[in-house]
């Protein structure tokens, strides 16, 4: 991408607002409750249920309470706010082309749904540092579709 | 103005009803899949079924109303429409599946039972988690079982899904808008 483009700074505060407030919120959980029994009931577990399985021995934990996602979410949500950030600074990384930026993303939800389903069907049990690899690079993936999308000529 | 809002009204509806009917019918197929299988202690298995699918099918919301709408009014439109209208079906789709989800067990008055007796006997003889995080979770299963049928869990649940889901939607709704739109000519 020529440097004659540049990221539409409304949307780019916007989505940075919101992308940093997910990552804060899932990392601060275990801060927030005081034991187990609490980050059951809490209300960033209920809040992030409707995206993420949550089960407690797939997630990152703090003083044993589990983040408000599963290591794969983790990754996932910081992979996209830090490609996001990088690729607005580095915006020179990213293809104007279309079809190249949604073949990254698919190319690596691919293998993010590889590896999920050879989980599933007990194939293979990814570490959880690799589990976390493949939300990261998918996030990373959705990151650059991101800044695509907010690109626009000067 | 008007035109252009109701113009959106339609892709807007059509995929939220669409995705909110799909979200629901996902979610109880895999509860009953739960429900009718013996419980083999593989925990990721139900977890997963449980949230998995719906979770995939409903980020992409944004992009089928995007769609829908550039096929009905052409694809000129700004990011904005594109968030708007993500963010929007989202919000009817998530509505939908949580008002279905709810009704539902007044159908079938034995589902919510039958269905947190299976999770409950999954995580009792599961070894994926150690023994000190399955009593706290078969507690919540059964705190969650009492109180499931009531106004304040419906209210919780459907407050936490349109905010989730809408404001993911409304950030895929600016990619859908870039891959399937093309920016207004500016005019003086």
């Amino acid at each position: 991408m020529k440097t004659d483009y540049q990221v539409q700074s409304f949307y780019f505060w916007l989505v940075l607002g919101v992308l940093f407030s997910i990552n804060v919120l899932i990392w601060a959980t275990p801060l927030y409750v005081e034991n187990i029994h609490e980050w059951f009931s809490s209300w960033p577990k209920q809040l992030f249920s409707t995206i993420c399985h949550q089960q407690v021995d797939r997630s990152y934990r703090i003083q044993g309470i589990p983040l408000a996602v599963c290591v794969r979410c983790t990754g996932f949500f910081a992979g996209v706010l830090l490609s996001f950030l990088c690729f607005s600074v580095f915006k020179g990384f990213v293809s104007s082309e279309k079809s190249k930026n949604i073949r990254i993303f698919l190319y690596t939800m691919l293998v993010l749904m590889m590896d999920w389903v050879a989980n599933l069907f007990q194939l293979w049990q990814t570490p959880e540092h690799i589990r976390m690899l493949t939300g990261f690079s998918w996030g990373g993936a959705a990151g650059i579709c991101l800044v695509f999308a907010l690109l626009k000529k000067k | 103005m008007m035109e252009s809002e109701k113009s959106m009204l339609k892709p807007v509806l059509m995929t939220g009803l669409i995705f909110g009917f799909v979200l629901f019918l996902v979610g109880i197929l895999a509860g009953y899949y739960i429900i009718s299988k013996e419980p083999t202690g593989r925990f990721f298995m139900v977890t997963f079924l449980t949230v998995g699918p719906t979770c995939l099918i409903a980020l992409f919301i944004s992009f089928f109303a995007v769609k829908s709408y550039v096929k009905e009014n052409g694809p000129e439109m700004t990011l904005g429409k594109g968030a708007i209208i993500g963010l929007s079906a989202a919000a009817i789709a998530a509505a939908v599946s949580v008002v279905f989800m709810f009704i539902w067990p007044m159908i079938d008055s034995s589902y919510l039972e039958n269905y947190y007796s299976a999770l409950i006997a999954e995580t009792e003889i599961t070894t994926a988690l150690p023994p000190e995080m399955r009593e706290p979770m078969i507690d919540a299963y059964y705190e969650e079982m009492r109180s499931s049928n009531s106004i304040t869990s419906f209210l919780s649940n459907l407050v936490s899904s349109v905010f989730m889901l809408s404001l993911l939607n409304a950030i895929t709704g600016l990619i859908a808008a870039k891959i399937f739109g093309t920016r207004p000519v500016e005019t003086l």
